[in-house]
């Protein structure tokens, strides 16, 4: 190696730990920056507006962390934020403060090396800078933890008080558009029939303009075991079912119906009946309460899912 | 709004890779957002009169699919899909489409078309139209055996742990 002299021992150039040391004052900018704006978006986000709650209540049903859905921390974070219109924006900041995380460490680990080779005044100096930039790496892994930490603690032990605020905003957020679409196509909620699919489907358009679908609960594709005119269903308006968790293509409409499947084939139809529930109730308030009711009370009954 | 759909490009004046701003800027009537459901990692766009919903992705929140519901009138290359029996819709596109994939009955994908269609009960009611159908763009689909794998994995540890 050039770096050695005829002994064997390292000698480095004035130069490269002069660059060495202007990287991490560099670095140590650029961190000290991106994590002190961090901080503060992620303090932003949990206060002082209630978000958190309606994505609380959104995983209420599972009583627990969501942290481990398959998503980390990182995707999560956006997830809330986004619900503030802040989408992508602390997604993106992750992966700067991630690859900042990475630069540093490459740094120490040359500075390691090289250390004793080089001037000591110098390697006092890149030490301190070293012993600043470990500083605010910490402060970042605890607003980390703390976010973690919120977010665990959002999901537990609070449902109620979650679903209630989810509600509200839901119902206050939607109060206007939907509004206007249930003036227009509303069918009085006592009108709406439960029961069996064949009994609730019947003419989508009716004489006097308004419509009405026939919703499975749960989802008609994940009971495979259960015919589809005799799988449990209500009467709903067409633009909520539309609206509906379940229904259509995109990709989260199919892991919900995947998920229910599962819970199907392991016998927790009536979980995931519940699923549904939480999710009408985000989106619609107790708009469908009477046809959850008795979907729930009269139709998946213990006696009915040993039928299946 | 008109619904000329155009495989991997977009929907009438939806086009993909669009951001929010410019989907509502080039829609005729205003959206209302809604969270599909718990896996979603952000808003999608209701254009009510339209009968249209614009999922974006998440990052960079740009249009990642389009679906169109009943009872608006979609056309692909000058058909209508909306206003036919799925069992016909079905023929129709498998002549486009043979390698077209069909995962549950009444659930179809095309991925040269760049289309989903979406009708639960083609078993019970094979004359009724589909409820909906959905475009996506490219690499819309990457991912999503893992993804779904994930999601099943937790919620039945969830309800384990929970029992």
């Amino acid at each position: 190696m050039g770096l050695n002299n005829a002994t064997g021992d390292l000698v480095i150039p004035d130069t490269m730990s002069a660059r060495l040391e202007e990287l991490l004052k560099k670095l140590k900018g650029e961190m000290g920056e991106a994590v002190t704006q961090g901080v503060l978006d992620i303090a932003g986000i949990f206060d002082p507006t209630p978000v958190s709650d309606l994505a609380g209540g959104l995983f209420s049903l599972w009583r627990g962390d969501f942290v481990g859905a398959g998503l980390s921390v990182v995707s999560m974070v956006p997830y809330v934020g986004d619900a503030v219109g802040k989408t992508g924006k602390l997604a993106k900041l992750f992966k700067t403060v991630q690859k900042m995380q990475d630069r540093l460490k490459s740094m120490k680990a040359i500075f390691k090396h090289i250390e004793k080779a080089i001037d000591p005044a110098t390697a006092r100096r890149i030490k301190r800078l070293i012993g600043q930039l470990d500083a605010i790496n910490q402060k970042w892994d605890s607003a980390v933890s703390a976010v973690e930490d919120r977010l665990k603690g959002l999901f537990k032990g609070r449902n109620d008080e979650l679903l209630e605020n989810a509600q509200r905003r839901v119902a206050d957020r939607n109060k206007e558009g939907c509004a206007k679409k249930h003036q227009r196509q509303t069918m009085e909620a006592e009108e709406r029939k439960t029961g069996a699919h064949r009994d609730t489907k019947g003419p989508d358009n009716r004489p006097d303009g308004t419509y009405a679908e026939s919703n499975h609960s749960p989802a008609n594709s994940s009971n495979p075991t259960v015919r589809t005119d005799d799988g449990g269903a209500f009467q709903m308006n067409s633009q909520d079912h539309a609206r509906a968790a379940t229904t259509g293509s995109s990709h989260e409409a199919k892991l919900f119906r995947g998920v229910q499947e599962e819970m199907n084939g392991q016998g927790y139809l009536k979980e995931a009946v519940e699923m549904d529930r939480t999710d009408s109730a985000l989106k619609f308030g107790d708009e469908y309460d009477l046809q959850y009711d008795d979907l729930q009370d009269n139709f998946w009954t213990d006696a009915k899912l040993d039928e299946f | 709004m008109r619904l000329d759909m155009h495989p991997y490009q977009g929907v009438g004046p939806i086009q993909f890779g669009m951001t929010r701003e410019q989907v509502r800027k080039a829609a005729s009537e205003p959206a209302h957002p809604f969270r599909k459901n718990m896996f979603s990692l952000c808003d999608t766009d209701e254009f009510t009169k339209a009968r249209v919903h614009v999922f974006y992705e998440a990052e960079g929140d740009t249009v990642e699919a389009i679906e169109i519901w009943q009872p608006a009138k979609p056309t692909l290359g000058g058909a209508t899909l909306l206003d036919k029996p799925i069992v016909l819709l079905r023929q129709q596109l498998l002549e486009t489409d043979p390698e077209m994939a069909e995962e549950k009955v009444g659930e179809l994908q095309s991925d040269k078309l760049g289309l989903c269609v979406w009708a639960p009960t083609a078993d019970a009611d094979p004359h009724l139209p589909p409820r909906s159908v959905m475009m996506f763009c490219r690499g819309y689909w990457d991912n999503f055996e893992e993804k779904r794998k994930n999601a099943m994995l937790h919620v039945m540890k969830k309800l384990a742990e929970g029992s």
